[in-house]
């Protein structure tokens, strides 16, 4: 940990209280990285109770689909198990950034004392929103590469160089549904409906964005609805690196990175509304 | 960042025409404040007074209305983080992160107060056994009596060694002994110089710590002095309540040992004056051996509140 430079008033004369024996030692490091830093260390101690269902969730639900579908349902030149793969990697990132940071966010506003503690500190409430948005993207990747990597395991996945490329499609697609959990955590007083939110509109977002089908084989209004979601965007991208072996995914997450932008700054004004009064 | 300069010269606060309205309702209506270095200064109000508002606008976390407010040169709205850096603030309820242990809450809040380990590592140590929680360090923040929360949450408020200290309500809800315990920590903080702005509606309380008290209702300040100017200028007599064994001496007798007015209900004789301690060493001295009870009541600042806005502080 780097100092800072020496205080502007000089040591404490001998006795003196408030006299800066702790400015003249002063950390370059920005609050929103100790936030980020201390969400992170509290999330690791609690891990192990998401595990259980990041890796059960996905192999139930594609060995499900394989005992019953076989290879019989082929989709875009691929076998259906393969082809909603990048879906439920996406749909595990979505939600777990959406309640997640939501519902951290409603329970230390609502019950905890940990928020006023917060608050209280010389730390700004762009930097606030900024760490636990990151904190929020974080703790999604895990889980996303966790299913990533027990589908490698379960069903003989095997990733080709692109999706590497998923990463950087994950990180926007996690930084977008945490920012919007910071919103609506803020914004709502009871985990309910926090829930409600999500399963009423997250989870069938992920749903008509494409994981169980071809998104870009409907038509009309229906063709317009989804491409209006940015999830579509997020499952397209992710299939385009892990399955076709490809890498245009530039619109799409040009799209996503402006999304990201826009909640960002939604986060941080409805945040500054909401408690700084 | 850190602390920022500052003028050491002059008041360590000070507020002009400092307001807040929520929509129609106006919390705080045109406080003017000077709070000069080394008080300890309490503001003493009924519920819903604008006290909470108005460490809220001094602290960053609410936006004036209309007027300023300066803590050591900077002024709150322009550099809120700044102001709150100097600042130890201790919140009406507990702050304690209950994912942490004590001493992982303390380093956290170090590390958001930019802290470097070689600093925070022993001052941990030393606040922790300021506020009497010295060998809790690991303790867990459920397992904390209601007291040693908010002893511990000062503790925290003062790990980055704050020039000023700022307490909502700090003995709300703790039971009497609680409360003494914070008090006597308070006081000790008193005795080392720290600049201390303090909210409460127990007038108890702003007697025993406080050296200068405004009063507040309805957003505005209604009067403001030390404990002992305001009882006397604002509290209504001083009274010697003497019960006698027999029938009491004659009044004109009574009214020459100093008193300014007199009633008598039976054995029960209740002297006004302006000099109470002296009128009761007369008593004894006269009437010594045919007293029963002698008492002297000083006016209360339950009794300012009431004289100046013809309302209870607990009411």
């Amino acid at each position: 940990m780097t100092g800072g430079p020496p205080g502007p008033e000089g040591p404490a004369p001998a006795g003196e209280v408030g006299g800066g024996r702790a400015r003249s030692m002063s950390s370059r490091v920005n609050p929103a990285f100790r936030l980020f830093q201390k969400e992170m260390y509290v999330h690791g101690k609690t891990i192990y109770t998401e595990i259980a269902y990041v890796i059960l969730f996905p192999i139930l639900l594609l060995w499900t689909m394989r005992l019953g579908l076989g290879d019989k349902v082929i989709i875009d030149g691929v076998e259906y198990i393969n082809f909603i793969m990048p879906g439920i990697v996406v749909m595990s990132v979505v939600t777990t950034a959406f309640f997640n940071t939501g519902f951290v966010m409603l329970f230390e506003k609502e019950y905890s004392g940990s928020f006023q503690g917060l608050v209280v500190t010389p730390i700004s409430p762009q930097e606030i929103v900024f760490g636990k948005v990151l904190a929020g993207t974080f703790k999604a990747l895990i889980n996303g590469v966790l299913i990533t990597l027990v589908l490698v395991l379960a069903i003989d996945y095997r990733p080709p160089p692109q999706a590497l490329l998923l990463f950087p499609v994950l990180f926007l697609a996690a930084f977008f549904f945490a920012a919007m959990g910071i919103i609506f955590g803020v914004v709502l007083q009871k985990g309910y409906q926090l829930g409600t939110i999500g399963n009423l509109i997250i989870v069938p977002l992920t749903f008509m964005g494409g994981m169980f089908f071809d998104a870009g084989a409907l038509e009309g209004l229906a063709q317009t609805a989804v491409q209006l979601s940015p999830v579509t965007h997020m499952i397209a991208d992710s299939r385009e690196v892990m399955i076709h072996g490809g890498v245009d995914i530039l619109p799409g997450m040009v799209i996503t990175l402006v999304l990201c932008l826009i909640t960002y700054t939604g986060a941080v004004v409805v945040f500054k509304r909401a408690v700084y009064r | 960042m850190g602390p920022r300069r500052g003028s050491r010269v002059g008041p360590e606060i000070i507020t002009r025409d400092l307001t807040k309205r929520f929509g129609r309702l106006t919390a705080v209506d045109g406080l003017d404040l000077e709070i000069p270095r080394g008080q300890v200064f309490g503001l003493l109000g009924p519920n819903g007074a604008g006290k909470t508002t108005t460490i809220r606008m001094l602290t960053g976390l609410s936006r004036p209305t209309r007027g300023t407010a300066t803590i050591r040169g900077i002024e709150v709205t322009k550099d809120p983080e700044g102001v709150r850096a100097v600042m130890g603030i201790v919140p009406q309820g507990n702050v304690l992160d209950r994912d942490l242990d004590l001493t992982d809450n303390l380093v956290y809040h170090a590390r958001l107060n930019r802290m470097v380990p070689g600093s925070y590592r022993p001052r941990i140590t030393e606040v922790l056994e300021l506020v009497g929680l010295g060998n809790r360090a690991h303790e867990w923040p459920l397992n904390l009596s209601g007291g040693m929360k908010r002893r511990f949450t000062i503790a925290k408020a003062l790990l980055h060694e704050p020039g000023i200290l700022v307490l909502d309500e700090p003995t709300t809800g703790l039971d009497p002994q609680s409360r003494r315990l914070m008090w006597d920590k308070l006081l000790e903080l008193r005795g080392r110089g720290m600049t201390v702005l303090l909210t409460t509606h127990h007038m108890e309380e702003a007697e025993e710590l406080c050296d200068d008290i405004a009063i507040i209702d309805d957003g505005r300040i209604i009067t403001r002095g030390s404990p002992e100017d305001l009882k006397s200028r604002h509290g209504g007599e001083r009274v010697v309540v003497a019960v006698f064994k027999g029938a009491p001496p004659p009044g004109p007798r009574l009214l020459e040992m100093g008193s300014t007015g007199m009633k008598v209900k039976g054995r029960r004789v209740r002297l006004t004056s302006d000099r109470p301690m002296e009128l009761a060493r007369r008593l004894i001295s006269g009437y010594g051996d045919d007293l029963t009870t002698l008492s002297v009541q000083e006016p209360s600042l339950e009794e300012v509140f009431l004289n100046l806005t013809g309302r209870r502080l607990r009411d």
